[in-house]
């Protein structure tokens, strides 16, 4: 046996290093005062209840090409979009010519419970894709759809497809139901009806403890230990903060939005089934001919490669790409690497179709 | 998901024993005043964790004996165990979760029979709303316990792993450099042991099915909540979501006559031009 005997004085070198970055770390959080988020100018074209449609004004000496229209997740913000200046797809996107409008859903409450997945395809989604042709003097919209949003993006282009030019998904969930999905494992017996009776709308806290649960060590300890390591940087600890601020704005989910999210997608995976009713109109993926791009991380933990890039097999356009980045959920918007490779590969579809 | 860790009496009474001199030897006050804490965390966690976790304290123990701290000055052995303690207070965390009462003592409990009697005369609706909430409450217990039980186990292979993996990585030639390095260790450790059972079916059901219990519970809550408030005519969720759902229909129903009046002057317009011809 190997045994580690520690050099005691170095552990307690160690120990009062950590102490005293510790204390640094403290010091630095109390001087620490909101982060900003968002910060690409842009202004707001709709209103409809909590939700708002926005433009982004074209970057400084960039002449707007086509316009995309990104449907964001109704879990999180969306200004992972433009989390910061440096790290901002919407910027990439803007600086490549692209004309970029964003639904920002809002903070659904209590008078929202009864919203569903009609409301959300048939009638928020399918009145912001109208506002968009209207400003545009188009017949049609790009679609730009992120996790769930892009889920919901996949429904609203099948059965509309006369409002969608082209549509990209960005690590959507298609299957609902692969072997590695660890999420979809967790909610398959859960008795959602009852949840959504006695809650209501489903409370954000409760998705990021799910969420947060998934790797329970790293994103409960260890991620916070990490922060002693950064405690004399500010540039860094501010970009911890943007995160951590951007994690835990989760608004609450409509519960029967929720529900039926839930029930019709992840517990009898309807959507890749051909199953899913929506308004009253089947679902069917092969209904979309538009051109689509799906994009996709390697290393999603939440939406799993496999639950994505099995688009190819269900769609019916005959004008498929794919595009799989290195990272994680998160790191394809907000990564150095991701604000090199991403905008530029989506606008350049974009340009060309 | 089951405790298979049965350490020894001995063992268990060993777990971490400073003595006085040992604490204040020749130590700095930070050093000491940092002990106490340790100390006093520990004396805390571990009257927590006393009698709820044998495979918390056995894991301790593995990793204890593994960390070979005979021979080992006070204050390296202090901080050696500093780290157990901090480690041990995550646990007792689980333990403190875990300690609700069995199903054998629930059967026994009074109120176990109260909740089964059918209910009579004029407050039979209350007492069947108290009797579900009883029921929900007990259930919820139940099922709280079995998951705190299998994370508590978690804790413990974690534990339990990390003599291997300090061994494996002085074979690689990278050894444990330092209390950081060993936490850092110790994560991957508890991951390594946690990815196994997030996806073990019996893990998922008990998960699930503490998280369908908190929902009745909840709804249980609730009904005894709205039966109060309808005594005291205060306005009830029910009332609202009733409200709401009204209020759902007649803005559909305005969204539809909208679109018939945007629709009726456009086919005017062409009946008029015609005329006009």
């Amino acid at each position: 046996m190997n045994n580690w005997q520690p050099d005691p004085e170095q552990t307690r070198r160690e120990v009062a290093d950590m102490q005293q970055r510790a204390a640094e770390l403290l010091s630095a959080l109390a001087n620490t005062r909101d982060v900003d988020i968002g910060t690409a100018a842009r202004e707001a074209v709709y209103r409809e209840n909590k939700l708002t449609l926005y433009r982004y004004r074209p970057a400084e000496g960039v002449e707007p090409g086509p316009a995309v229209l990104i449907c964001y997740a109704l879990v999180n913000r969306p200004y992972m979009m433009d989390l910061q200046p440096d790290r901002s797809l919407i910027r990439g996107l803007l600086q490549q010519g692209i004309d970029v409008f964003m639904i920002d859903w809002g903070y659904p409450d209590g008078a929202d419970r009864f919203l569903d997945m009609n409301d959300y395809v048939n009638g928020y989604l399918l009145r912001c894709a109208d506002k968009v042709c209207e400003l545009r003097s188009e017949p049609q919209v790009n679609l730009l759809g992120v996790c769930q949003g892009g889920a919901l993006s996949l429904c609203f282009t099948a059965l509309h497809p006369e409002r969608v030019k082209g549509l990209i998904t960005m690590v959507t969930p298609v299957d609902f139901q692969t072997p590695d999905d660890l999420l979809s494992k967790w909610v398959r017996q859960l008795d959602v009806d009852a949840l959504v009776a006695a809650s209501g709308n489903v409370s954000g806290d409760l998705l990021n403890a799910v969420f947060v649960t998934l790797m329970p060590f790293r994103l409960l300890s260890q991620k916070y230990m990490a922060l002693l390591d950064i405690a004399q940087d500010p540039a860094k600890l501010e970009n911890f903060l943007r995160m951590e601020k951007w994690i835990f704005d989760s608004p609450d989910q409509p519960g029967a939005m929720f529900a039926q999210f839930v029930t019709n997608l992840y517990q009898h995976n309807r959507l890749i089934k051909g199953e899913l009713v929506i308004g009253g109109k089947p679902v069917k993926l092969g209904n979309i001919k538009q051109p689509v791009l799906n994009v996709y991380a390697t290393q999603d933990h939440l939406v799993p490669p496999a639950a994505s890039s099995c688009l190819r097999q269900y769609v019916g356009s005959k004008d498929y790409s794919e595009l799989a980045f290195t990272g994680g959920h998160i790191g394809i918007y907000v990564s150095s690497k991701a604000q090199q490779e991403i905008p530029k590969a989506l606008a350049e579809w974009l340009l060309t179709r | 998901m089951s405790a298979k860790l049965r350490p020894s009496a001995a063992k268990r009474a060993s777990l971490i024993t400073v003595t006085d001199n040992d604490r204040t030897a020749h130590q700095p006050n930070w050093i000491h005043a940092w002990l106490e804490t340790q100390h006093d965390w520990l004396g805390r966690w571990q009257a927590a964790v006393a009698g709820r976790s044998d495979t918390m304290r056995a894991g301790m123990d593995i990793l204890r004996e593994h960390l070979n701290m005979d021979g080992l000055s006070p204050q390296a052995t202090n901080v050696i165990q500093g780290f157990q303690t901090l480690l041990q207070s995550g646990m007792g965390a689980v333990g403190e979760l875990a300690g609700t009462p069995s199903e054998k003592q629930l059967q026994a409990n009074w109120w176990q029979q109260i909740q089964q009697v059918f209910p009579l005369g004029p407050a039979r609706e209350q007492q069947a709303l108290w009797q579900t909430y009883l029921k929900a409450q007990a259930e919820n217990q139940l099922r709280a316990q079995a998951v705190s039980q299998a994370y508590g186990q978690v804790f413990a292979q974690s534990l339990q792993a990390v003599p291997a993996q300090i061994e494996a990585r002085a074979a690689q030639g990278r050894p444990v450099t330092g209390l950081r390095d060993l936490y850092e260790l110790w994560i991957e450790c508890g991951e390594q042991a946690f990815a196994p059972l997030a996806r073990d079916p019996e893990f998922i059901a008990a998960q699930t099915a503490s998280g369908n219990a908190q929902s009745r519970l909840k709804l249980a809550q609730q009904a005894l909540m709205e039966q109060w408030l309808r005594q005291q005519d205060l306005p009830t969720r029910s009332e609202l979501n009733s409200v709401h759902l009204r209020l759902r229909e007649v803005m559909a129903k305005v969204a539809e006559l909208e679109q018939q009046l945007a629709v009726k002057p456009r086919a005017r317009k062409k009946t008029s031009t015609r005329r006009k011809d």
